[in-house]
């Protein structure tokens, strides 16, 4: 009982980022996180991921991204370099790097060595999504200490 | 090799069956329905803007914005399960990134007009439910 008030608690403070160009996914993105994480204070949506860059002094606590952040803005940095420019400036933060593809080995392998998690788009992405928010949320909850006896 | 009859029906031009299956989308925002029919809106937005960003790479034979917009579209389509779509976009991106035959690009993108405008009229007309 105690612990589930202190996990309410904590969500309440939560901010997670999305940074995906493509509207309509980022839109189903965000609905599945709030009807999952209801306790979530904030889910935002940025279009690239210089925009999410901008905002990252409010510390979100995870960052969900498409790889191939340049398919519409052909300016905008891929995804490979905002990570490396999140870890640079939040080395803490969690990323889950999103991306369509099936051959990303070399891509895997890069997002790997920064310490993302990746998931590849297709109709389970969401459900490990979920796994992952929650193990990420959860890992943060401070311990509960046993009353001494 | 034999055809299978979804894509006998592409090349006369006629999709007697529906395109669209909504399951995944309902399963993904637990059956609210305004938030079915946000995301619908956002579709019917987005998928015309893609298909005149691509119709425009093959007029300019921009095989980089080809590549690009048929990558994105395959997550745009499969939020609606749209799953006839998905090797026609396979195959686009990769002419696109191999930037070859505009000819091969051009038949495919009817294809892809053909069921994306289908796909259009299935959403609009479930639509009606959900207000």
């Amino acid at each position: 009982m105690f612990k589930k008030l202190l996990k309410k608690i904590n969500h309440n403070e939560k901010i997670i980022f999305i940074v995906e160009d493509n509207e309509v996914y980022a839109k189903l993105l965000q609905t599945f996180i709030q009807n999952h994480f209801p306790n979530v204070k904030e889910i935002k949506i940025f279009r690239i991921g210089e925009m999410c860059l901008m905002e990252i002094n409010r510390n979100p606590s995870i960052i969900i991204m498409d790889y191939f952040l340049n398919s519409k803005y052909e300016e905008a940095n891929n995804g490979l370099e905002i990570i490396k420019r999140i870890k640079m400036l939040k080395p803490k933060t969690k990323i889950i790097v999103l991306s369509i593809q099936e051959k990303f080995n070399v891509a895997i392998e890069a997002i790997k060595k920064y310490d993302c998690i990746y998931i590849q788009k297709n109709q389970e992405a969401f459900n490990k999504v979920e796994h992952f928010i929650n193990e990420i949320l959860n890992r943060d909850i401070p311990p509960v200490f046993e009353p001494w006896n | 090799m034999l055809k299978s009859e979804s894509e006998k029906d592409i090349q006369k031009n006629t999709i007697i069956e529906p395109v669209c299956d909504l399951t995944y989308l309902s399963e993904m925002t637990g059956g609210k329905k305004n938030m079915m029919k946000a995301i619908m809106d956002v579709f019917l937005k987005q998928i015309p803007e893609e298909l005149q960003s691509i119709t425009d790479g093959i007029a300019k034979a921009d095989y980089l914005v080809i590549k690009n917009y048929s990558h994105t579209m395959k997550s745009s389509v499969s939020i609606m399960s749209i799953s006839i779509l998905i090797p026609i976009l396979k195959e686009m991106e990769d002419l696109g990134a191999k930037a070859t035959d505009l000819d091969k690009i051009k038949q495919l993108n009817q294809q892809l007009n053909l069921i994306c405008n289908q796909a259009i009229r299935e959403i609009e007309k479930e639509k009606l439910n959900y207000i």
